[in-house]
């Protein structure tokens, strides 16, 4: 047992500070989670509909009925299959789309970068709050690192000021990049990911921005989304307070 | 006490999360004290208190009441994260100790000297439960049963086991 097995008042208030704003910010994550899972619920109901309009229509064109064939001597031919033009028959979604999958915090792979989330964790996610998504993520690395099972993922965790993550990043060697499937790791709703070339990136992100942070090297930015890129391929991305926040080195 | 805790709690069931902050003050310390018996590391002892009390915040549509209070809960959750933080911290440690044998410590808190902390650390998890519930926290076997959510006769029969395993370790620590 502890030598001194009570809180003092500032342990108290940090403590209680943190299971509020944690709370409240678990808060706010589940009614995003729930608008993403409510729009692709919409996307692929939408997408059933077209698609089955689309087949019956086709094989309208085809000549293929599903009337019931009756069997009449009359030589007047009553199927008279009527072709309505269908613009919208097209698939509407882009290729690239990745339908968002619920963060399984074992598994990186199913977590979506977004503005605002790195799959289970948030941008002001309190420390607290990333042990309880990561439980194992309290190796203390130097500078105030933490990392997870998963050890390509690292988290900075400003614990000096407020104790809030202040960057979420997944990278990899930059040399290696390019072998690896952008599916493999956290990744954006459009498929960015570790491996995914510049013209991709582009492509999905036009108004991605440089960014300059003090660490160097080469970083684009779209709200608080940045990419590293290394001879043309993402190594890194995650999402950061702001370009200073994304910090030099890490527990990998 | 209960009675305002049903109020809290009601707060708390309708999103209201400065409900959870009343509930932290209430119950703080004695989940503190809880944690720091079940764990060897001061700041560990804390985060186990903190997850409970998001655990409480997640989980809040299928809390357990005893007597309208959330404390039975909290503290079967505690014990639940202090175990699973130990095991951890376990792993680091033996990691570190090769690292640097310095670091490898800690916080250390002060030793279990009866040995029978220990033995309860040992003992299977829904025991460890009932023991915790009935015999540190001094809740009824009917209010341990409802916070576990299992029937009574299951939390006698675990008490008993319980009990049986703590004896023979005790003995078996005395003969040595």
């Amino acid at each position: 047992m502890s030598t001194s097995p009570d809180l003092t008042p500032r342990e108290h208030d940090d403590m209680r500070d943190l299971v509020v704003a944690g709370a409240a910010r678990m808060d706010h994550r589940r009614r995003i989670r729930r608008q993403v899972t409510a729009a692709a619920l919409a996307v692929v109901l939408v997408g059933g509909v077209i698609g089955g309009v689309a087949t019956v229509s086709a094989l309208s064109n085809r000549g293929f009925s599903a009337a019931t064939p009756t069997p009449t001597s009359s030589a007047t031919s009553t199927t008279t299959p009527t072709p309505t033009p269908t613009s919208g028959a097209t698939p509407t979604a882009t290729p690239t789309s990745v339908p968002p999958v619920a963060p399984d915090p074992n598994n990186p792979a199913t977590w979506s970068v977004s503005d605002d989330a790195f799959g289970p964790i948030g941008l002001g996610t309190a420390a607290a709050d990333v042990k309880s998504v990561l439980p194992t993520a309290q190796h203390p690395c130097p500078g105030g690192y933490l990392d997870g099972d998963f050890s390509a993922v690292t988290i900075h965790v400003d614990s000096g000021e407020s104790g809030v993550v202040r960057w979420v990043g997944v990278m990899a060697a930059p040399a290696s990049a390019g072998k690896l499937t952008p599916l493999a790791a956290p990744h954006t709703a459009s498929g960015i990911g570790l491996g995914s070339t510049e013209a991709q990136l582009r492509a999905a992100y036009p108004d991605l921005a440089s960014a300059a942070p003090s660490r160097g090297g080469t970083v684009l930015m779209t709200g608080h989304m940045y990419f590293a890129l290394n001879e043309g391929v993402v190594w890194e991305l995650g999402i950061a307070a702001s370009p200073d926040d994304i910090r030099p080195g890490a527990c990998m | 006490m209960s009675d305002s805790d049903a109020e809290v709690w009601a707060r708390v069931r309708s999103g209201d999360v400065t409900g959870l902050g009343a509930l932290f003050d209430r119950h703080e310390a004695r989940l503190f004290r809880h944690a720091a018996r079940l764990l060897t590391a001061r700041e560990d002892a804390k985060d186990a208190v903190m997850i409970a009390f998001f655990e409480l915040w997640r989980r809040r549509a299928a809390v357990r009441l005893v007597d309208g209070s959330p404390l039975p809960w909290l503290l079967n959750t505690v014990s639940n994260t202090a175990r699973n933080l130990e095991r951890s911290s376990r792993r680091y440690r033996m990691m570190l100790a090769k690292v640097d044998a310095a670091e490898a410590g800690g916080e250390v808190v002060a030793p279990d000297e009866t040995g029978v902390l220990a033995a309860l650390k040992r003992l299977p998890e829904r025991e460890q439960s009932v023991i915790v519930l009935t015999v540190l926290e001094g809740y009824g076997e009917k209010d341990a049963a409802t916070a576990l959510g299992v029937p009574v006769g299951t939390v006698k029969s675990r008490l008993s086991r319980a009990k049986a395993r703590l004896r023979n370790e005790l003995e078996g620590m005395e003969l040595a």
